[in-house]
């Protein structure tokens, strides 16, 4: 007696080699199997329920197929497109894809690296609080000026330099700098990682009120509360006395 | 009764000097002229201190006139407390400076007389009408840069001294601003002056002074 052929179909699930990894939401279904073959993936044992399945038919560019005699159907058609290739070796999908750890891993941390911190020209818009300036420019504007403009100004000699902090600025000319937390940057500088300011604060000052000068090459000076004087005439003439003809270093 | 070898008036004045306070008592302790020279080298010293944060060219040191300030403010606060004198004994105290007003005198003369509105104030709180207060704000109309700040009639002050010296200048513009003496700010002759100080930030320093006056 002959088969009936229209009662031996079986159904197969067609994907191309590269999408692979797509069959994972479906690794788990233990009665399919899977080969391989001229960069094409067969899954097959699926049940005529498991094509309605949302999970199956969410599989991107995966075709459905069925199996008669040799040849491979398109789900709804009636002519085939392809003969099945013999000799396939059939696995169960858990074996067909393994696992592997992603490439990159997020709960890596890198607490053991260490970042050089470096300053790069910024296009954000700050006002400058402070200013430095030659020492003898400094002392002959301040010593005549009204006592009004100075006194809500700080000021710390380094090396032939001033540097005078505080707001209004004296109309002197000078590199500027704005005030970034407790950092005092050079004007159109920031930091690489402005996120990090308040760490490095907190890694450099040593108590409330010091301040940290930066250079436009990234070094930095800690600059004591105590160190950092109200400006005045007579804290500019006493200064001035004690300091060292051609002193140049920092 | 004084103990002689304690020198009340210059301990008085040190201590005005470091703490901004007199201590009186029911007493009163005249000033002994010996006693004047210790007070002289005081006051130079303080003087020589305070010049430093004076803008410019501080002028010299008078001695006579800053120790008849100091002498004026000590007799002025005893006679807060001690009052056996009748009212012309009170100006025989406190009387004017006999010599010439200069840059220098007015800056010595600051040293104590900067207190006297204080004293003045006192006097005010404890009876409105006392003799005392006009004839000690007759030595402040006299001797003004002391009394920034204080209410005198804008019109009877001299300014020819004041503007001599730059130093002076610049020291009494600046009292204007710390003290905010408006009434001296919007003199003719001051407001220009002011208007440098402040220069663009007017209202930075001087919210209140308005600009049209």
């Amino acid at each position: 007696m002959a088969t009936n052929l229209s009662n031996d179909i079986s159904w197969l699930l067609e994907i191309d080699e590269s999408g692979v990894d797509f069959l994972g939401p479906i690794r788990h279904w233990q009665h399919l199997s899977m080969a391989a073959a001229g960069g094409m993936i067969w899954v097959r044992g699926l049940r005529s329920d498991d094509l309605g399945n949302s999970v199956l038919r969410g599989i991107p560019h995966a075709r459905v197929l069925y199996l008669r005699g040799d040849h491979l159907y398109p789900e709804n058609g009636l002519v085939p497109t392809k003969k099945m290739p013999p000799g396939l070796n059939w696995r169960p999908l858990s074996k067909g894809l393994p696992l592997g750890f992603p490439s990159f891993n997020h709960n890596y941390f890198g607490i053991g690296e260490r970042l050089a911190v470096r300053l790069v020209a910024s296009t954000v818009e700050a006002s400058a609080v402070a200013v430095l300036l030659p020492v003898e420019t400094l002392r002959s504007y301040a010593i005549a000026a009204s006592a009004v403009r100075l006194r809500h100004l700080r000021w710390v000699v380094l090396g032939r330099e001033a540097l005078v902090i505080g707001t209004p600025m004296l109309p002197l000319p000078g590199r500027s700098f704005w005030q970034l937390g407790e950092h005092l940057l050079p004007a159109g500088y920031t930091f690489e990682f402005p996120i990090l300011a308040e760490t490095i604060g907190r890694r450099l000052c040593r108590q409330a009120g010091d301040r940290v000068f930066w250079s436009e090459d990234g070094s930095c000076l800690v600059l004591a509360h105590a160190d950092v004087v109200p400006l005045s005439p007579g804290s500019i003439r006493m200064t001035v006395a004690i300091l060292p003809a051609g002193n140049t270093t920092l | 009764m004084t103990i002689p070898g304690i020198n009340y008036f210059l301990d008085t004045i040190r201590h005005l000097r470091s703490h901004e306070e007199i201590v009186i008592y029911d007493r009163y302790s005249p000033v002994l002229s010996e006693k004047e020279e210790a007070v002289a080298d005081f006051l130079k010293q303080e003087y020589a201190n305070e010049s430093l944060e004076y803008p410019g060219e501080a002028p010299a040191f008078e001695a006579n006139s800053a120790v008849w300030a100091a002498r004026t403010v000590y007799i002025a606060s005893q006679l807060l407390l001690y009052r056996e004198k009748t009212v012309s004994g009170m100006r025989e105290c406190l009387p004017g400076f006999a010599g010439e007003q200069t840059p220098g005198t007015i800056l010595s003369v600051d040293l104590c007389l900067r207190f006297l509105p204080a004293v003045i104030e006192k006097a005010k709180e404890i009876s409105p009408e006392d003799e005392l207060i006009g004839v000690l704000e007759e030595h402040l109309k006299a001797w003004h840069f002391s009394g920034v700040g204080y209410r005198l009639d804008a019109g009877a002050l001299g300014w020819d001294i004041v503007f001599s010296d730059a130093c002076v200048k610049q020291l009494y513009i600046d009292r204007i601003v710390m003290r905010k003496a408006r009434t001296l700010a919007v003199l003719p002759l001051l407001r220009p002056e002011v208007m440098a100080v402040l220069g663009d930030w007017t209202d930075h320093f001087w919210k209140e002074l308005p600009l049209n006056i």
